[in-house]
This record gives C-alpha cells, sequence and structure tokens, in this order.
C-alpha cells in the first residue's frame, strides 16, 4: 500500500466514523418524524434509509455540522413528495373532505388516534406543514425553508389544514 | 401553540410517533443503499416532478457558504443574460382554444382534431400516447406498479409493461419497458422489441433512437438505434430528459443539498452548452427552443418555467405560477408550450398555454382537486 493509499484509507475511516455517529444520535428523531408523515413503520424506515444515503454520499461537502439537522430533515421531505409522484405509491386516497370523525370515547388514547387518523388524511403537503410546526415545532419561516417555499404559503396551508381538522373534530371535545 | 385543538394536535403526535415499533438501520445498510443511488444515478431525477429552488435559494439551510465547491465546475456555462421580464400566471388567466395536442381529462380521451371519447372498461387511465393513428391509453395497477397499455385504435388490443410509453406524438413513436424487463418500441407499423438487458429504464424516444439507463449499470446512460442495429452510444450524464434525431438534453449533476442540479444541451454527444440556473427538459418540435424548469426537483412542482434558446441557453422568456406549482410541461407547437398547474390558493388544476412573447392563457380548467391527483394528462 502506497503512502498515499494509506492516507486516503485513514480519511475513509474517520468520515465514516464520524457519519456512523451522526447517525446513531439522530437516527431515531428521524424515524419518528417520517413516521408522522407516512404513517406507516415501513414507509418511514424506507424514508430514513434513503436520506441518510444521501447525506452520506454529500457528506464531505458539509463544512457547517451544524446544519446536518436541517439539510437531512430536507432530503427526507423531498423524498417523501417525491414517493407521492409515483404513481404505484399513491395506495393511499387523500381528499380535501376530510371523513366524518367516527364517535370516540372521551379518554386521551381515543382523542390522540382520532386526531392522528385525521392528520394522515391531509394531502401531503397540508400533513407536511402539520407534522414540521406540531411535531417539530419549527416556526413558519423554518418550515418556509425546509420546504422551499414562501413563508406566506406555510401560513395558508397551515391555517387550511386546521380548518380542516377542526371541521373534522367537533367529536373531541374543545375544536376551537 | 395557541390553542387548546393545537396542543391536542401535538400531543397526538407525539404519542404516536413515540409509540410506533420502528426499526433502526445499521450504518452499513446506509452505505449499500447509497452505493445503489450512486450506481443508478439516472433514477434520482427521473422519479421527481416538482420544485422549489433556482431564482431564490433559501437562506441559511441552502446558503452556498456552508457547503464545498459544487460538481461538475462548469466547462461552458451559459452566457450572461440580459434581465428577463417574468410573467406571473394565476387562475386569472384568460380563457383559449382548448389544447392542439391530445390529452386526458379524468376517463375522457381528446385527440387534437377534436374528436372526444370516453372508452369503456373500470379503469382510470393515467397516461396517453398518439402514434400516428394509435392511442395507447395507460392505466396502472397501484397494487404491483404494473401498467396496462390499451390500444384503443384497436379494442381487445393490451399490453403490459412495468412503465407508462415513454412517446413522442410528432415522431409517431413511443417506448415502454415490458413485463419480461424488453423495451417496446410501437409505431403506426407495430411494435419491434428490444433486448437492452434485464430491466433497462426507457429515458427518452425520438424518430431516429431512444435513450435509456441500463439497470444495475454505472450511472452511464446509453442510445441505441430504433432497430437496435448498430450497438449504443454511452453519454456520461445523470439522466436524459428529451431527445431528437440530432438534439439532446440531460441533466449532468444533481447536488442534494445545496441544493440543485446542472444540465446540458448536446448535439449529438457533443455538449454545446450548460447550465446550472434550469433543469432542462423539451425540446420544441422545431428544435428551436428548449423548456427549462427549477434547477432542483423536490417532488412537489416547478415553481417556473423558462424558454431557453436552444444554440447558447439564453432565456427568451420567463414564467413563474402565482402561489401554485407547474406539475407538468410539453410543448404545444414550435411556439406555444402547455403547462400543467395547480393553485394551492384556490386548490384547483388548469392546463395554461405559454407564448413565446409572454403570453398566458388558459387552456383547460379549472378544475377543484388535490394537488396529488391531477385531472388531465396532457401527452407529448
Amino acid at each position: 500500500m502506497s503512502e498515499g493509499t494509506f492516507v486516503q484509507t485513514r480519511v475513509t475511516v474517520a468520515r465514516d466514523d464520524e457519519f456512523s455517529d451522526y447517525m446513531a444520535a439522530r437516527q431515531p428523531a428521524m424515524l419518528r418524524l417520517a413516521y408522522a408523515l407516512t404513517g406507516e413503520s415501513a414507509s418511514a424506515e424506507d424514508l430514513v434509509q434513503v436520506a441518510f444515503a444521501k447525506l452520506y454520499l454529500s457528506w464531505d461537502r458539509v463544512r457547517e455540522r451544524e446544519a446536518l439537522d436541517g439539510y437531512l430533515r430536507r432530503i427526507l421531505l423531498n423524498e417523501h413528495h417525491s414517493l407521492w409522484r409515483r404513481p404505484w405509491r399513491r395506495r393511499e386516497r387523500v381528499t380535501e373532505t376530510l371523513p366524518e370523525a367516527a364517535v370516540t370515547d372521551s379518554y386521551d388514547d381515543g382523542e390522540r388516534g382520532e386526531l392522528w387518523r385525521l392528520v394522515q388524511t391531509l394531502p401531503p403537503r397540508q400533513r407536511s406543514v402539520i407534522v414540521l410546526r406540531y411535531y417539530e415545532q419549527l416556526s413558519e419561516a423554518e418550515i418556509a425553508q425546509t420546504l422551499g417555499i414562501s413563508p406566506g404559503t406555510v401560513k395558508s396551508q397551515a391555517s387550511k389544514a386546521l380548518a380542516n381538522l377542526r371541521g373534522h373534530a367537533h367529536t373531541l371535545g374543545d375544536a376551537s | 401553540m395557541n390553542t387548546d385543538f393545537e396542543r391536542k394536535l401535538s400531543d397526538a403526535l407525539h404519542h404516536r410517533a413515540r409509540s410506533a415499533d420502528l426499526t433502526p438501520h445499521h450504518v452499513s445498510d446506509v452505505r449499500g443503499r447509497a452505493t445503489g443511488i450512486r450506481r443508478r444515478r439516472a433514477a434520482l431525477t427521473v422519479a421527481g416532478v416538482a420544485a422549489v429552488l433556482a431564482a431564490g435559494v433559501p437562506t441559511g439551510l441552502a446558503a452556498s457558504d456552508l457547503l464545498g465547491p459544487r460538481e461538475p465546475t462548469i466547462a461552458n456555462p451559459v452566457p450572461p443574460m440580459p434581465v428577463t421580464e417574468v410573467v406571473v400566471v394565476g387562475t386569472d388567466a384568460p380563457a383559449g382554444e382548448a389544447p392542439g395536442i391530445a390529452w386526458l381529462d379524468g376517463g375522457t380521451v381528446h385527440l387534437a382534431d377534436g374528436s372526444v371519447f370516453t372508452p369503456e372498461g373500470p379503469h382510470a387511465y393515467r397516461a396517453l400516447a398518439v402514434v400516428g393513428d394509435r392511442v395507447l391509453a395507460s392505466w396502472v395497477d397501484e397494487d404491483t406498479g404494473m401498467w396496462t397499455i390499451d390500444d384503443l385504435s384497436e379494442p381487445g388490443t393490451s399490453f403490459s409493461a412495468r412503465s407508462a410509453p415513454m412517446g413522442e406524438s410528432s415522431d409517431g413513436v413511443a417506448a415502454w419497458v415490458d413485463a419480461d424487463g424488453g423495451v417496446v418500441v410501437a409505431t403506426e407499423d407495430g411494435e419491434t422489441s428490444l433486448d437492452l438487458g434485464p430491466a433497462p429504464q426507457v429515458l427518452s424516444v425520438d424518430a431516429a433512437g431512444l435513450w435509456f439507463a441500463p439497470e444495475g449499470d454505472s450511472g452511464a446512460v446509453r442510445r441505441v438505434a430504433l432497430d437496435g442495429v448498430g450497438g449504443t452510444t454511452p453519454l456520461d450524464v445523470v439522466t436524459v430528459k428529451d431527445s431528437t434525431s440530432d438534439l439532446v438534453t440531460a441533466t449532468t449533476s444533481v447536488d442534494n443539498l445545496e441544493p440543485g442540479s446542472c444540465g446540458a444541451l448536446f448535439e449529438g454527444t457533443t455538449r454545446r452548452w450548460e447550465t446550472c440556473e434550469h433543469t432542462l427538459e423539451d425540446i420544441a418540435p422545431g428544435g428551436d427552443w428548449v423548456l427549462g424548469t427549477d434547477a432542483y426537483l423536490d417532488g412537489i412542482g416547478q415553481s417556473s418555467v423558462n424558454i431557453l434558446d436552444v444554440t447558447d441557453g439564453s432565456v427568451q422568456v420567463s414564467f413563474e405560477m402565482e402561489d401554485g406549482v407547474f406539475v407538468d410541461r410539453v410543448w404545444e407547437d414550435d411556439s406555444h408550450a402547455l403547462v400543467l398547474a395547480y393553485s394551492w390558493a384556490d386548490q384547483t388544476w388548469q392546463v395554461v398555454r405559454l407564448g413565446l412573447d409572454g403570453s398566458a392563457e388558459e387552456a383547460l380548467g379549472s378544475r377543484p382537486g388535490v394537488d396529488t391527483e391531477p385531472p388531465f394528462a396532457l401527452t407529448r
């Protein structure tokens, strides 16, 4: 092995170690975010694998490690939206008219379950905005950056989604 | 978090996400997936149909000073361009003629000659290709991802396929990958099959040949004559977007982080010019103009459509959708493009005709609907 090859190998190992550490630290949170977006485990796991793989391919070019979470989140969202454009992935039907909320009991799990189900019926863009706002706790400006849209569009999409959800969550007690 | 409802919403999302049974990946799995992505770079951009970026990279998150140098270095960039007026397209565009090409409206087929018919059958067609007098309408089995192509000109004739036909009506040809992985080329006279290895991906077809991405190849895109004679010609690009007998538009690199992409126009396999401002797409029938959309495809829809001069890539005119996206773009004739547009503000679909002269008029619409279910499909 030449000296040049040896140095390159050391660099590659260090790079992979750094990526592994980051992935170990962030994967659980990304899996949960992906699950909130997709509503199913298999899709969430696949989405996260693709997102980390694309981050891995660009790892050497990220100079500010503080920005990694934002990059990864955006890759994950973009991949999620791309999947929606593939006809054979559209097994789930979304509709502007949400289904009537089923009668639920007043226990927290019933309310949580019903809200979760309603969020999963939102159109993908509205769902992404709601998940980034109420799960990731991002600001409108941060959501706009992540989705590559204007803050005004974030605001209008969130407003429509909330109105949609409220309109069908009237059995959940306080929907105001 | 202003209301009790919003707090309940947040709580519901956190509770359900926390309790999900999710299996983490090992880093070796991710590295393997990355290798696959690198090898099949062509697949990265083909599936994406939407947009962001280009003119306005979000500040902070996408700031280029956070990143290393972009690749590749542009050898022959487009020359400095004069400031081009941007035409904003809204749902209030004046009404114009119906499209001069064939299109699908739900289950109804509209042909360029004005004839309209609704095929019998239980399936909702998603794609349409016109090959001479033949009308090929396609539907997809959402459980298997397999397509069925019905030849509406010969009722009872159908083809099973892994992809919808890639058609070029002006050249009278369409191509698809059949259920066994072979490539089928359809003309007015019938079908011929090409053996291009296991499960290739058809990228573009024209009167003289087709571009394809071989399965499992290291990313090289190749061209073959329609009769399969003469072997294949490689082109070192990510993917081919459109082609004629002598011109090719291609994506040459994709950057998921910055994010963006670069594309080039080739004459044969010779690179004429390259740009990182737009994703290059369809070439006008006369070969004088090229459609360019946002540089980064994020799966949602493009915010801009530009008409570029094929000689040097300079922008003739730019269009932006007002609070919405351009989901598909095709040439109607040498001086007009048709775009399938969705308005987030009105939650409606429409087809808009965009002219070289900066004109914009509604050709179809407006139709209420969700942004993942376009009621219209345009042919090429």
